[in-house]
Protein backbone atom coordinates (compact mmCIF):
# COMPACT_ATOMS: atom_id res chain seq x y z
CA UNK A 1 0.00 0.00 0.00
CA UNK A 2 1.43 3.42 -0.85
CA UNK A 3 2.39 5.71 1.98
CA UNK A 4 -0.92 7.56 2.17
CA UNK A 5 -0.28 8.73 5.72
CA UNK A 6 3.07 10.27 4.84
CA UNK A 7 1.80 11.69 1.59
CA UNK A 8 -1.23 13.38 3.08
CA UNK A 9 0.81 14.85 5.93
CA UNK A 10 3.42 16.19 3.57
CA UNK A 11 0.78 17.68 1.30
CA UNK A 12 -1.02 19.29 4.23
CA UNK A 13 2.16 20.98 5.38
CA UNK A 14 2.86 22.20 1.89
CA UNK A 15 -0.66 23.59 1.49
CA UNK A 16 -0.47 25.39 4.84
CA UNK A 17 2.66 27.08 3.60
CA UNK A 18 4.57 26.40 6.80
CA UNK A 19 7.47 25.19 4.73
CA UNK A 20 7.64 23.60 1.35
CA UNK A 21 8.24 19.90 1.74
CA UNK A 22 8.21 18.14 -1.60
CA UNK A 23 5.22 15.80 -1.58
CA UNK A 24 6.13 12.15 -1.98
CA UNK A 25 4.90 10.73 -5.26
CA UNK A 26 1.66 8.78 -5.05
CA UNK A 27 3.62 5.70 -6.01
CA UNK A 28 5.92 5.98 -2.99
CA UNK A 29 6.23 2.82 -0.94
CA UNK A 30 7.25 2.06 2.61
CA UNK A 31 10.14 -0.31 2.01
CA UNK A 32 11.93 -2.43 4.59
CA UNK A 33 15.44 -3.56 3.69
CA UNK A 34 17.00 -6.64 5.29
CA UNK A 35 20.07 -8.69 4.46
CA UNK A 36 22.45 -11.26 5.89
CA UNK A 37 25.75 -9.46 5.29
CA UNK A 38 25.13 -6.88 7.99
CA UNK A 39 24.06 -3.25 8.25
CA UNK A 40 27.30 -1.81 6.94
CA UNK A 41 27.30 -3.74 3.66
CA UNK A 42 27.68 -1.30 0.79
CA UNK A 43 25.06 -3.08 -1.32
CA UNK A 44 22.41 -2.54 1.36
CA UNK A 45 23.18 1.13 1.93
CA UNK A 46 23.48 1.91 -1.76
CA UNK A 47 20.04 0.43 -2.34
CA UNK A 48 18.62 2.43 0.56
CA UNK A 49 20.09 5.59 -0.96
CA UNK A 50 18.70 4.88 -4.42
CA UNK A 51 15.22 3.93 -3.18
CA UNK A 52 15.02 7.03 -1.01
CA UNK A 53 16.09 9.15 -3.94
CA UNK A 54 13.23 7.61 -5.93
CA UNK A 55 10.79 8.94 -3.31
CA UNK A 56 10.26 5.86 -1.19
CA UNK A 57 10.33 5.77 2.59
CA UNK A 58 13.03 3.26 3.49
CA UNK A 59 14.09 1.60 6.73
CA UNK A 60 16.80 -0.97 7.33
CA UNK A 61 16.71 -3.85 9.82
CA UNK A 62 19.77 -6.04 9.43
CA UNK A 63 22.20 -8.10 11.48
CA UNK A 64 25.07 -6.24 13.12
CA UNK A 65 27.41 -8.99 11.93
CA UNK A 66 27.89 -10.89 8.72
CA UNK A 67 25.41 -13.75 9.06
CA UNK A 68 25.87 -15.39 5.66
CA UNK A 69 24.88 -19.02 5.50
CA UNK A 70 22.59 -18.92 8.51
CA UNK A 71 19.58 -19.82 6.38
CA UNK A 72 16.34 -19.55 8.32
CA UNK A 73 17.94 -20.10 11.72
CA UNK A 74 16.19 -18.52 14.69
CA UNK A 75 17.31 -18.74 18.31
CA UNK A 76 13.95 -19.31 19.96
CA UNK A 77 13.42 -17.81 23.40
CA UNK A 78 17.02 -16.64 23.55
CA UNK A 79 17.38 -13.00 24.57
CA UNK A 80 19.29 -10.86 22.10
CA UNK A 81 22.60 -10.23 23.75
CA UNK A 82 24.84 -7.17 23.72
CA UNK A 83 27.60 -6.68 21.19
CA UNK A 84 31.15 -7.94 21.54
CA UNK A 85 32.44 -5.03 19.52
CA UNK A 86 33.99 -7.42 17.04
CA UNK A 87 31.00 -7.77 14.74
CA UNK A 88 31.40 -6.48 11.17
CA UNK A 89 28.94 -3.66 11.81
CA UNK A 90 30.30 -2.86 15.25
CA UNK A 91 33.82 -2.49 13.89
CA UNK A 92 32.63 -0.26 11.05
CA UNK A 93 30.43 1.92 13.24
CA UNK A 94 32.71 2.00 16.25
CA UNK A 95 30.24 0.27 18.56
CA UNK A 96 31.94 -0.94 21.71
CA UNK A 97 31.58 -4.22 23.57
CA UNK A 98 28.44 -4.16 25.66
CA UNK A 99 26.48 -1.97 23.26
CA UNK A 100 22.76 -2.94 23.09
CA UNK A 101 21.86 -6.00 21.01
CA UNK A 102 19.23 -3.99 19.17
CA UNK A 103 20.10 -0.48 18.19
CA UNK A 104 20.38 2.25 15.61
CA UNK A 105 23.24 3.51 13.48
CA UNK A 106 24.09 6.86 15.05
CA UNK A 107 24.73 8.19 11.58
CA UNK A 108 21.35 7.18 10.12
CA UNK A 109 18.25 6.85 12.25
CA UNK A 110 16.59 4.72 9.57
CA UNK A 111 19.19 1.97 9.91
CA UNK A 112 18.63 -0.46 12.76
CA UNK A 113 20.68 -3.47 13.70
CA UNK A 114 19.97 -6.68 15.57
CA UNK A 115 22.62 -8.87 17.14
CA UNK A 116 21.04 -11.96 15.67
CA UNK A 117 20.38 -13.97 12.56
CA UNK A 118 19.12 -12.52 9.28
CA UNK A 119 15.57 -13.73 9.89
CA UNK A 120 15.62 -12.39 13.45
CA UNK A 121 16.67 -8.98 12.17
CA UNK A 122 14.08 -8.96 9.39
CA UNK A 123 11.32 -9.98 11.80
CA UNK A 124 12.40 -7.10 14.03
CA UNK A 125 11.96 -4.87 11.02
CA UNK A 126 8.42 -6.04 10.34
CA UNK A 127 7.15 -6.53 13.87
CA UNK A 128 8.73 -3.57 15.64
CA UNK A 129 10.53 -1.10 13.41
CA UNK A 130 7.91 -0.81 10.65
CA UNK A 131 5.13 -0.30 13.17
CA UNK A 132 7.07 2.46 14.87
CA UNK A 133 8.03 4.16 11.61
CA UNK A 134 4.94 3.67 9.49
CA UNK A 135 2.26 2.51 11.88
CA UNK A 136 1.94 -0.80 10.07
CA UNK A 137 3.68 -3.36 7.94
CA UNK A 138 5.88 -2.30 5.02
CA UNK A 139 4.53 -2.19 1.49
CA UNK A 140 7.55 -4.13 0.26
CA UNK A 141 10.45 -6.01 1.83
CA UNK A 142 13.75 -6.39 -0.02
CA UNK A 143 16.43 -8.73 1.31
CA UNK A 144 19.88 -7.89 0.01
CA UNK A 145 21.51 -7.28 -2.34
CA UNK A 146 23.66 -10.12 -1.09
CA UNK A 147 27.40 -10.27 -1.61
CA UNK A 148 27.31 -13.36 -3.83
CA UNK A 149 24.59 -15.08 -5.81
CA UNK A 150 21.93 -17.19 -4.16
CA UNK A 151 20.76 -19.69 -6.73
CA UNK A 152 19.18 -23.10 -6.77
CA UNK A 153 20.03 -25.54 -4.01
CA UNK A 154 22.09 -23.09 -1.95
CA UNK A 155 19.00 -20.98 -1.30
CA UNK A 156 18.03 -23.31 1.55
CA UNK A 157 21.14 -22.16 3.42
CA UNK A 158 20.89 -18.49 2.51
CA UNK A 159 19.81 -15.87 5.01
CA UNK A 160 19.00 -13.52 2.15
CA UNK A 161 16.65 -16.07 0.61
CA UNK A 162 15.11 -17.20 3.90
CA UNK A 163 14.22 -13.61 4.73
CA UNK A 164 12.22 -13.73 1.51
CA UNK A 165 10.45 -16.93 2.54
CA UNK A 166 9.52 -15.53 5.93
CA UNK A 167 8.20 -12.32 4.45
CA UNK A 168 6.14 -14.12 1.81
CA UNK A 169 4.60 -16.18 4.57
CA UNK A 170 3.78 -12.98 6.43
CA UNK A 171 1.72 -12.01 3.40
CA UNK A 172 4.09 -9.24 2.36
CA UNK A 173 5.36 -8.45 -1.14
CA UNK A 174 9.02 -9.36 -1.00
CA UNK A 175 12.10 -10.04 -3.05
CA UNK A 176 15.56 -11.37 -2.35
CA UNK A 177 18.38 -9.87 -4.40
CA UNK A 178 21.88 -11.30 -4.74
CA UNK A 179 24.81 -10.01 -6.72
CA UNK A 180 27.56 -12.08 -8.28
CA UNK A 181 30.27 -9.97 -6.63
CA UNK A 182 31.34 -11.69 -3.41
CA UNK A 183 33.75 -9.07 -2.12
CA UNK A 184 32.68 -7.59 1.19
CA UNK A 185 32.49 -3.84 0.66
CA UNK A 186 31.80 -1.66 3.68
CA UNK A 187 29.50 1.30 3.20
CA UNK A 188 30.89 4.78 3.08
CA UNK A 189 29.38 8.03 1.90
CA UNK A 190 32.59 8.43 -0.05
CA UNK A 191 31.68 5.45 -2.24
CA UNK A 192 31.63 6.83 -5.80
CA UNK A 193 28.31 6.91 -7.63
CA UNK A 194 29.87 4.67 -10.25
CA UNK A 195 30.50 1.89 -7.73
CA UNK A 196 29.03 -1.49 -8.55
CA UNK A 197 26.83 -1.33 -5.43
CA UNK A 198 24.96 1.61 -6.99
CA UNK A 199 24.65 -0.17 -10.32
CA UNK A 200 23.10 -3.17 -8.58
CA UNK A 201 20.83 -0.83 -6.63
CA UNK A 202 19.71 0.70 -9.91
CA UNK A 203 18.77 -2.73 -11.22
CA UNK A 204 16.59 -3.26 -8.15
CA UNK A 205 14.99 0.17 -8.33
CA UNK A 206 13.97 -0.53 -11.93
CA UNK A 207 12.25 -3.71 -10.78
CA UNK A 208 10.44 -1.84 -8.01
CA UNK A 209 9.38 0.90 -10.43
CA UNK A 210 7.95 -1.72 -12.79
CA UNK A 211 6.04 -3.48 -10.03
CA UNK A 212 4.54 -0.17 -8.94
CA UNK A 213 3.64 0.82 -12.49
CA UNK A 214 1.87 -2.50 -13.07
CA UNK A 215 0.25 -2.82 -9.67
CA UNK A 216 -3.24 -2.72 -11.14
CA UNK A 217 -2.54 -5.70 -13.39
CA UNK A 218 -2.95 -9.39 -12.56
CA UNK A 219 -4.79 -9.05 -9.30
CA UNK A 220 -4.39 -5.45 -8.18
CA UNK A 221 -1.54 -6.05 -5.71
CA UNK A 222 2.13 -5.14 -5.84
CA UNK A 223 2.74 -8.90 -5.98
CA UNK A 224 0.28 -11.78 -5.82
CA UNK A 225 -0.28 -12.92 -2.26
CA UNK A 226 1.98 -15.83 -1.38
CA UNK A 227 4.55 -15.20 -4.09
CA UNK A 228 7.84 -13.30 -4.08
CA UNK A 229 10.89 -12.97 -6.26
CA UNK A 230 14.40 -14.36 -6.05
CA UNK A 231 16.54 -12.00 -8.12
CA UNK A 232 20.15 -12.60 -9.07
CA UNK A 233 22.50 -10.19 -10.78
CA UNK A 234 25.25 -11.71 -12.92
CA UNK A 235 28.80 -10.58 -13.24
CA UNK A 236 28.98 -7.52 -15.50
CA UNK A 237 31.50 -4.94 -16.58
CA UNK A 238 31.60 -1.58 -14.84
CA UNK A 239 28.93 0.67 -16.28
CA UNK A 240 27.02 -2.15 -17.97
CA UNK A 241 24.53 -2.88 -15.17
CA UNK A 242 21.76 -0.60 -16.40
CA UNK A 243 21.74 -2.29 -19.80
CA UNK A 244 21.34 -5.82 -18.45
CA UNK A 245 18.11 -7.47 -19.56
CA UNK A 246 15.88 -9.27 -17.07
CA UNK A 247 14.87 -12.89 -17.63
CA UNK A 248 12.34 -15.12 -15.89
CA UNK A 249 13.96 -18.28 -14.61
CA UNK A 250 13.20 -21.15 -12.28
CA UNK A 251 14.98 -21.74 -9.01
CA UNK A 252 16.09 -25.19 -10.13
CA UNK A 253 18.81 -27.02 -8.25
CA UNK A 254 21.88 -25.70 -10.06
CA UNK A 255 24.23 -23.76 -7.83
CA UNK A 256 27.92 -22.98 -7.74
CA UNK A 257 27.83 -23.48 -3.98
CA UNK A 258 26.45 -26.76 -2.73
CA UNK A 259 27.14 -27.46 0.94
CA UNK A 260 29.02 -30.71 1.56
CA UNK A 261 30.70 -32.31 4.52
CA UNK A 262 34.43 -32.94 4.26
CA UNK A 263 36.23 -35.23 6.67
CA UNK A 264 39.21 -32.99 6.01
CA UNK A 265 38.52 -29.41 5.00
CA UNK A 266 41.96 -29.39 3.40
CA UNK A 267 40.42 -31.65 0.72
CA UNK A 268 38.05 -28.83 -0.28
CA UNK A 269 39.50 -26.48 -2.91
CA UNK A 270 37.24 -23.69 -1.72
CA UNK A 271 38.28 -24.18 1.90
CA UNK A 272 41.94 -24.14 0.92
CA UNK A 273 41.42 -21.02 -1.19
CA UNK A 274 39.73 -19.42 1.81
CA UNK A 275 42.70 -20.17 4.03
CA UNK A 276 41.06 -23.06 5.87
CA UNK A 277 43.74 -25.52 4.83
CA UNK A 278 43.47 -27.81 7.83
CA UNK A 279 42.87 -31.57 8.01
CA UNK A 280 39.83 -31.14 10.25
CA UNK A 281 36.21 -32.05 9.52
CA UNK A 282 33.68 -29.46 8.46
CA UNK A 283 31.25 -28.11 5.90
CA UNK A 284 32.52 -26.51 2.72
CA UNK A 285 30.98 -25.66 -0.62
CA UNK A 286 31.42 -27.23 -4.04
CA UNK A 287 29.80 -27.01 -7.45
CA UNK A 288 27.17 -29.43 -8.67
CA UNK A 289 28.75 -32.46 -10.31
CA UNK A 290 31.72 -32.43 -7.92
CA UNK A 291 32.74 -35.86 -6.66
CA UNK A 292 33.68 -35.61 -2.99
CA UNK A 293 36.69 -37.46 -1.57
CA UNK A 294 34.19 -39.94 -0.11
CA UNK A 295 32.99 -40.76 -3.63
CA UNK A 296 29.63 -39.02 -3.24
CA UNK A 297 28.70 -37.06 -6.37
CA UNK A 298 26.87 -33.79 -5.81
CA UNK A 299 23.75 -33.49 -7.98
CA UNK A 300 24.09 -31.46 -11.15
CA UNK A 301 21.26 -29.55 -12.78
CA UNK A 302 21.78 -28.61 -16.42
CA UNK A 303 18.31 -27.16 -17.15
CA UNK A 304 18.57 -24.03 -19.26
CA UNK A 305 15.80 -22.42 -17.20
CA UNK A 306 17.55 -22.83 -13.84
CA UNK A 307 18.65 -19.46 -12.47
CA UNK A 308 22.24 -20.49 -11.80
CA UNK A 309 22.71 -21.71 -15.35
CA UNK A 310 21.47 -18.37 -16.69
CA UNK A 311 23.66 -16.44 -14.25
CA UNK A 312 26.63 -18.44 -15.50
CA UNK A 313 26.04 -17.02 -18.99
CA UNK A 314 26.32 -13.46 -17.61
CA UNK A 315 23.58 -12.35 -19.99
CA UNK A 316 20.64 -11.36 -17.79
CA UNK A 317 19.34 -10.53 -14.36
CA UNK A 318 17.36 -13.59 -13.32
CA UNK A 319 13.92 -13.40 -11.74
CA UNK A 320 12.54 -16.59 -10.20
CA UNK A 321 9.04 -16.40 -8.70
CA UNK A 322 9.02 -18.13 -5.32
CA UNK A 323 6.27 -19.44 -3.09
CA UNK A 324 6.62 -19.40 0.65
CA UNK A 325 5.76 -23.00 1.38
CA UNK A 326 7.44 -26.08 -0.06
CA UNK A 327 4.21 -27.70 -1.14
CA UNK A 328 4.82 -30.30 -3.81
CA UNK A 329 3.42 -29.71 -7.25
CA UNK A 330 0.19 -31.48 -8.07
CA UNK A 331 1.98 -34.11 -10.18
CA UNK A 332 4.15 -35.17 -7.21
CA UNK A 333 1.28 -34.91 -4.76
CA UNK A 334 -0.88 -37.24 -6.86
CA UNK A 335 2.00 -39.69 -7.27
CA UNK A 336 2.42 -39.87 -3.49
CA UNK A 337 -1.33 -40.28 -3.00
CA UNK A 338 -1.25 -43.28 -5.30
CA UNK A 339 1.69 -44.79 -3.39
CA UNK A 340 0.02 -44.26 0.00
CA UNK A 341 -3.53 -45.05 -1.07
CA UNK A 342 -5.13 -47.24 1.53
CA UNK A 343 -3.46 -45.69 4.55
CA UNK A 344 -4.10 -42.00 3.82
CA UNK A 345 -6.89 -40.17 2.08
CA UNK B 1 -45.48 -33.70 -21.54
CA UNK B 2 -47.41 -35.68 -24.11
CA UNK B 3 -46.23 -36.68 -27.55
CA UNK B 4 -48.18 -34.01 -29.38
CA UNK B 5 -46.81 -31.22 -27.23
CA UNK B 6 -43.25 -32.50 -27.72
CA UNK B 7 -43.77 -32.68 -31.44
CA UNK B 8 -45.16 -29.16 -31.51
CA UNK B 9 -42.23 -27.78 -29.56
CA UNK B 10 -39.76 -29.56 -31.78
CA UNK B 11 -41.51 -28.10 -34.80
CA UNK B 12 -41.31 -24.59 -33.36
CA UNK B 13 -37.65 -25.11 -32.54
CA UNK B 14 -36.97 -26.38 -36.02
CA UNK B 15 -38.79 -23.41 -37.50
CA UNK B 16 -36.83 -20.94 -35.42
CA UNK B 17 -33.60 -22.60 -36.42
CA UNK B 18 -34.62 -22.26 -40.04
CA UNK B 19 -35.41 -18.56 -39.65
CA UNK B 20 -31.73 -17.56 -39.65
CA UNK B 21 -30.84 -20.04 -42.28
CA UNK B 22 -28.80 -22.16 -39.90
CA UNK B 23 -29.16 -25.76 -39.02
CA UNK B 24 -26.37 -25.57 -36.49
CA UNK B 25 -27.42 -27.38 -33.33
CA UNK B 26 -24.40 -26.23 -31.28
CA UNK B 27 -25.38 -24.55 -28.04
CA UNK B 28 -25.19 -20.78 -27.93
CA UNK B 29 -21.75 -19.41 -26.99
CA UNK B 30 -21.28 -18.70 -23.32
CA UNK B 31 -17.87 -17.14 -23.68
CA UNK B 32 -15.87 -14.96 -26.00
CA UNK B 33 -12.16 -15.69 -26.47
CA UNK B 34 -9.31 -14.30 -28.56
CA UNK B 35 -9.14 -16.32 -31.78
CA UNK B 36 -5.78 -18.08 -32.07
CA UNK B 37 -3.86 -20.07 -34.63
CA UNK B 38 -2.76 -23.66 -34.25
CA UNK B 39 -0.56 -24.31 -31.23
CA UNK B 40 -0.27 -24.71 -27.50
CA UNK B 41 0.15 -21.67 -25.26
CA UNK B 42 0.24 -20.99 -21.58
CA UNK B 43 -0.34 -17.67 -19.91
CA UNK B 44 -2.57 -15.54 -17.76
CA UNK B 45 -6.27 -15.21 -18.54
CA UNK B 46 -8.31 -12.18 -17.52
CA UNK B 47 -12.08 -12.23 -17.24
CA UNK B 48 -12.79 -15.54 -15.57
CA UNK B 49 -12.79 -16.75 -11.99
CA UNK B 50 -9.41 -18.48 -12.32
CA UNK B 51 -6.51 -17.27 -14.39
CA UNK B 52 -3.84 -19.91 -15.00
CA UNK B 53 -4.43 -20.65 -18.68
CA UNK B 54 -3.37 -23.45 -21.01
CA UNK B 55 -4.64 -23.01 -24.54
CA UNK B 56 -4.73 -25.73 -27.21
CA UNK B 57 -5.87 -24.86 -30.73
CA UNK B 58 -6.11 -27.00 -33.87
CA UNK B 59 -5.55 -25.94 -37.47
CA UNK B 60 -9.22 -24.93 -37.83
CA UNK B 61 -9.13 -22.58 -34.86
CA UNK B 62 -11.05 -24.96 -32.65
CA UNK B 63 -9.74 -26.01 -29.32
CA UNK B 64 -9.79 -25.83 -25.57
CA UNK B 65 -8.82 -23.29 -22.95
CA UNK B 66 -8.05 -24.88 -19.59
CA UNK B 67 -8.12 -22.62 -16.55
CA UNK B 68 -6.79 -23.42 -13.11
CA UNK B 69 -6.20 -21.40 -10.00
CA UNK B 70 -2.44 -21.21 -10.32
CA UNK B 71 -1.48 -22.89 -13.53
CA UNK B 72 -0.26 -25.96 -11.63
CA UNK B 73 -3.45 -27.21 -10.02
CA UNK B 74 -6.10 -29.23 -11.80
CA UNK B 75 -8.16 -27.37 -14.37
CA UNK B 76 -11.51 -26.35 -12.93
CA UNK B 77 -12.85 -24.39 -15.88
CA UNK B 78 -12.74 -25.25 -19.58
CA UNK B 79 -13.74 -23.17 -22.57
CA UNK B 80 -14.49 -25.28 -25.64
CA UNK B 81 -13.69 -22.80 -28.38
CA UNK B 82 -14.39 -22.38 -32.07
CA UNK B 83 -12.60 -19.29 -33.30
CA UNK B 84 -13.65 -16.51 -30.99
CA UNK B 85 -16.75 -18.25 -29.68
CA UNK B 86 -16.57 -20.42 -26.63
CA UNK B 87 -18.66 -22.64 -24.40
CA UNK B 88 -17.67 -22.38 -20.78
CA UNK B 89 -17.82 -25.43 -18.56
CA UNK B 90 -19.22 -25.11 -16.01
CA UNK B 91 -21.63 -22.41 -17.18
CA UNK B 92 -20.90 -19.15 -15.42
CA UNK B 93 -23.56 -17.89 -13.04
CA UNK B 94 -22.71 -14.41 -14.28
CA UNK B 95 -23.60 -15.12 -17.88
CA UNK B 96 -21.27 -14.47 -20.80
CA UNK B 97 -17.56 -14.58 -19.99
CA UNK B 98 -15.06 -12.60 -22.05
CA UNK B 99 -11.47 -13.81 -21.87
CA UNK B 100 -8.33 -11.88 -22.68
CA UNK B 101 -4.79 -13.21 -22.37
CA UNK B 102 -1.59 -11.77 -20.90
CA UNK B 103 1.96 -13.04 -21.32
CA UNK B 104 1.10 -16.06 -23.39
CA UNK B 105 4.06 -18.14 -24.44
CA UNK B 106 4.43 -21.27 -26.47
CA UNK B 107 4.19 -24.46 -24.48
CA UNK B 108 6.57 -27.25 -25.37
CA UNK B 109 4.65 -30.50 -25.11
CA UNK B 110 6.24 -33.89 -25.32
CA UNK B 111 5.42 -35.63 -28.58
CA UNK B 112 2.46 -37.92 -28.14
CA UNK B 113 2.10 -40.84 -30.51
CA UNK B 114 0.32 -44.15 -30.45
CA UNK B 115 3.70 -45.78 -29.98
CA UNK B 116 4.83 -43.89 -26.93
CA UNK B 117 1.41 -43.47 -25.33
CA UNK B 118 0.44 -47.12 -25.43
CA UNK B 119 0.81 -48.87 -22.12
CA UNK B 120 -0.55 -49.34 -18.63
CA UNK B 121 -1.35 -46.43 -16.34
CA UNK B 122 -2.57 -45.64 -12.88
CA UNK B 123 -4.31 -42.46 -11.85
CA UNK B 124 -6.38 -40.85 -9.11
CA UNK B 125 -9.91 -40.09 -10.21
CA UNK B 126 -12.18 -38.45 -7.68
CA UNK B 127 -9.66 -39.55 -5.05
CA UNK B 128 -9.90 -43.19 -6.10
CA UNK B 129 -7.13 -45.14 -7.79
CA UNK B 130 -7.86 -46.18 -11.36
CA UNK B 131 -5.90 -48.65 -13.48
CA UNK B 132 -6.24 -48.46 -17.24
CA UNK B 133 -4.42 -49.17 -20.48
CA UNK B 134 -4.02 -47.25 -23.69
CA UNK B 135 -3.76 -49.47 -26.78
CA UNK B 136 -1.84 -48.62 -29.92
CA UNK B 137 -5.11 -47.77 -31.65
CA UNK B 138 -5.93 -45.32 -28.86
CA UNK B 139 -8.53 -47.42 -27.09
CA UNK B 140 -8.65 -46.79 -23.34
CA UNK B 141 -9.63 -49.87 -21.37
CA UNK B 142 -10.29 -50.14 -17.68
CA UNK B 143 -8.09 -52.33 -15.51
CA UNK B 144 -8.89 -54.19 -12.33
CA UNK B 145 -9.62 -51.17 -10.12
CA UNK B 146 -13.12 -50.33 -8.85
CA UNK B 147 -12.81 -46.93 -10.47
CA UNK B 148 -12.84 -47.53 -14.19
CA UNK B 149 -11.79 -45.34 -17.09
CA UNK B 150 -12.59 -46.19 -20.69
CA UNK B 151 -12.65 -44.29 -23.92
CA UNK B 152 -10.53 -43.35 -26.89
CA UNK B 153 -7.48 -41.28 -27.73
CA UNK B 154 -7.62 -39.93 -31.27
CA UNK B 155 -3.99 -39.37 -32.22
CA UNK B 156 -5.03 -37.91 -35.58
CA UNK B 157 -6.88 -34.95 -34.01
CA UNK B 158 -4.12 -32.68 -32.75
CA UNK B 159 -4.32 -29.42 -30.86
CA UNK B 160 -0.81 -27.96 -30.72
CA UNK B 161 0.66 -31.29 -29.67
CA UNK B 162 -2.24 -32.42 -27.52
CA UNK B 163 -4.63 -34.98 -29.00
CA UNK B 164 -8.37 -35.53 -28.76
CA UNK B 165 -9.89 -37.63 -25.99
CA UNK B 166 -13.21 -39.19 -25.10
CA UNK B 167 -13.32 -40.66 -21.62
CA UNK B 168 -15.91 -42.30 -19.41
CA UNK B 169 -15.46 -42.62 -15.66
CA UNK B 170 -17.50 -45.10 -13.68
CA UNK B 171 -17.28 -46.38 -10.15
CA UNK B 172 -15.12 -43.40 -9.23
CA UNK B 173 -17.59 -41.52 -7.09
CA UNK B 174 -20.66 -39.51 -7.94
CA UNK B 175 -18.93 -36.22 -8.47
CA UNK B 176 -16.88 -37.46 -11.41
CA UNK B 177 -19.10 -40.09 -13.01
CA UNK B 178 -19.85 -39.45 -16.67
CA UNK B 179 -18.51 -39.10 -20.16
CA UNK B 180 -16.05 -36.41 -21.08
CA UNK B 181 -14.56 -34.90 -24.22
CA UNK B 182 -11.25 -33.13 -24.24
CA UNK B 183 -7.53 -33.67 -24.63
CA UNK B 184 -4.61 -35.89 -23.74
CA UNK B 185 -1.20 -34.30 -23.47
CA UNK B 186 2.28 -35.03 -22.21
CA UNK B 187 4.37 -32.26 -20.69
CA UNK B 188 7.50 -31.86 -18.60
CA UNK B 189 5.43 -29.60 -16.35
CA UNK B 190 3.38 -32.57 -15.15
CA UNK B 191 6.28 -35.01 -14.69
CA UNK B 192 6.49 -37.58 -13.17
CA UNK B 193 3.03 -38.10 -14.63
CA UNK B 194 3.25 -39.43 -18.19
CA UNK B 195 -0.11 -38.20 -19.42
CA UNK B 196 -2.65 -35.56 -18.52
CA UNK B 197 -6.23 -36.37 -19.49
CA UNK B 198 -8.65 -33.49 -19.27
CA UNK B 199 -12.19 -33.19 -20.50
CA UNK B 200 -15.67 -31.77 -19.90
CA UNK B 201 -19.08 -33.34 -19.73
CA UNK B 202 -21.14 -30.20 -20.20
CA UNK B 203 -21.35 -29.40 -16.53
CA UNK B 204 -17.97 -30.23 -15.00
CA UNK B 205 -14.28 -30.60 -15.83
CA UNK B 206 -12.27 -33.75 -15.12
CA UNK B 207 -8.48 -33.39 -14.99
CA UNK B 208 -6.49 -36.57 -14.39
CA UNK B 209 -2.75 -37.21 -14.22
CA UNK B 210 -1.73 -40.71 -15.30
CA UNK B 211 1.46 -42.47 -14.20
CA UNK B 212 3.12 -45.54 -15.62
Amino acid sequence: MPSFRFNSAARAIAVCGVFALPAAPASALNILLCNDDGITAANLRALKTKLAAAGHSVAVAAPIDNQSGRGGYIAFLTPVGGLTGKERGALALGLAAGAPGVGVDAGDADVSYVNGTPVAACLYGVDVLARKKWGGVPDLVISGPNEGNNTGAINASSGTFNNLVYMINRGLPAMAVSDAATTQVTWSTALPASHRAYEVAGIVVKLVDTLVANKAKAGGLLMPDGVGLNVNVPDFSAGAGAALPYRFTRIGKASSYLPAFYEKLSDSPLAVASGVNFPVPGISLAAGGTVLPSGVALPKDTAATSEDNVIATKTAVTISPVEGVPQARRAFEDAMKIKLNGIAQ
Amino acid sequence: MNYLMKAAMLAVAAGLAGCNGSTNTDPAPTSSVPALGEGALQGYANGDTVSGASIYTNKDGKGFVLLSADGDGAATVMHVVDGSKGRRVPVSANGMVTLTYDRTQAMALNALTSANAAGSYQALVGGKPALFTVAADGAISAGGSDCKLSGKVDFSATYGGAVALTLTASGCGGSVEGSYKGLVLASADTAPATLQLVGENGTAVLDVLAYR
